[in-house]
């Protein structure tokens, strides 16, 4: 059924140029996935390309100014790949563009890791304690700490499937068609809807800042 | 919600997406009983315009980075 939701609503109305069919047709995620998780050597180099440029960018972005004066965003990625591959066995794929959430998270975790050690390197000593601590990433400063941290908790709250979407899309840019692809839809304009509507539901929980 | 609220939502969901311009101001003056869910969405817009601006920002330096 055409949803009643849908119903009146111009058709695709921002489709994207990047609709057209890229160069080199995508080999789906779930298949990769199942090919590296059998230890295909190519087929971890295929995922890792695939979101290595969108993973680098958001950890840039991610890594207090501390932390990137001692260990750089291409490294904290880079290792943060080869771990997520080095158990790779073990990950479960819900079929939904889980993978990308999985490695933005072992990221995440990674760039923590750093953000302490950064806190914790003689250099900071002779800062007051407040600096040292609160050093903002670039997010934050763009953001505000606080705004991140309801959009973190309200991202948190949605269901795993539209998380994920939101996450592709809102932080790491990818297209529309990408997404579909990484998460099995049926088309771009299905990820667009799905994003749409995820979007409308966080934001009721953003009321905090209003 | 009605269904015409919930659609108006959803195409400033879009272009929040799209990181397509949103005349925000203009939304609360002509849809005064939707100004709430507006402005929540402005709130999330920041965040997304945040995350597009970093990405669009150069390209992080190879060694350790410097801004």
């Amino acid at each position: 059924m055409p949803g009643e939701r849908e119903r009146g609503r111009r058709p695709a109305a921002r489709s994207e140029p990047a609709e057209e069919p890229p160069p080199n047709p995508l080999e789906s995620t779930a298949r990769l996935l199942v090919r590296a998780q059998s230890g295909d050597q190519n087929a971890r180099e295929k995922l890792a390309g695939r979101y290595l440029a969108a993973l680098r960018r958001w950890a840039h972005g991610r890594l207090p100014q501390s932390a990137r004066d001692l260990v750089d965003t291409d490294d904290i990625v880079q290792s943060a790949l080869y771990r997520a591959f080095s158990r790779i066995e073990r990950f479960e794929d819900r079929g939904s563009g889980a993978f990308l959430a999985y490695l933005r998270q072992i990221v995440l975790n990674q760039i923590r890791d750093e953000a302490r050690r950064a806190r914790r390197r003689p250099a900071h000593e002779g800062l007051p304690e407040d600096l040292s601590r609160d050093d903002p990433s670039p997010l934050e400063n763009l953001i505000g700490r606080e705004k991140l941290m309801i959009y973190e908790r309200e991202m948190n709250h949605l269901p795993p499937t539209q998380r994920e979407a939101m996450i592709m899309r809102l932080e790491l840019g990818l297209r529309y068609r990408e997404i579909a692809e990484a998460m099995g839809l049926v088309s771009g304009n299905a990820a667009r809807m799905l994003i749409a509507r995820g979007i409308v539901r966080l934001s009721e929980g953003m009321r905090d800042l209003t | 919600m009605n269904e015409r609220t919930n659609d108006t939502l959803l195409e400033i969901a879009e272009a929040l997406a799209d990181g397509a311009p949103v005349d925000w101001e203009g939304l609360e003056r002509r849809q005064p009983a939707l100004a709430e869910e507006v402005a929540r969405l402005r709130a999330l817009a920041d965040v997304a315009a945040a995350y597009r601006e970093l990405r669009e920002s150069p390209e992080p330096e190879t060694g350790h980075d410097k801004d």
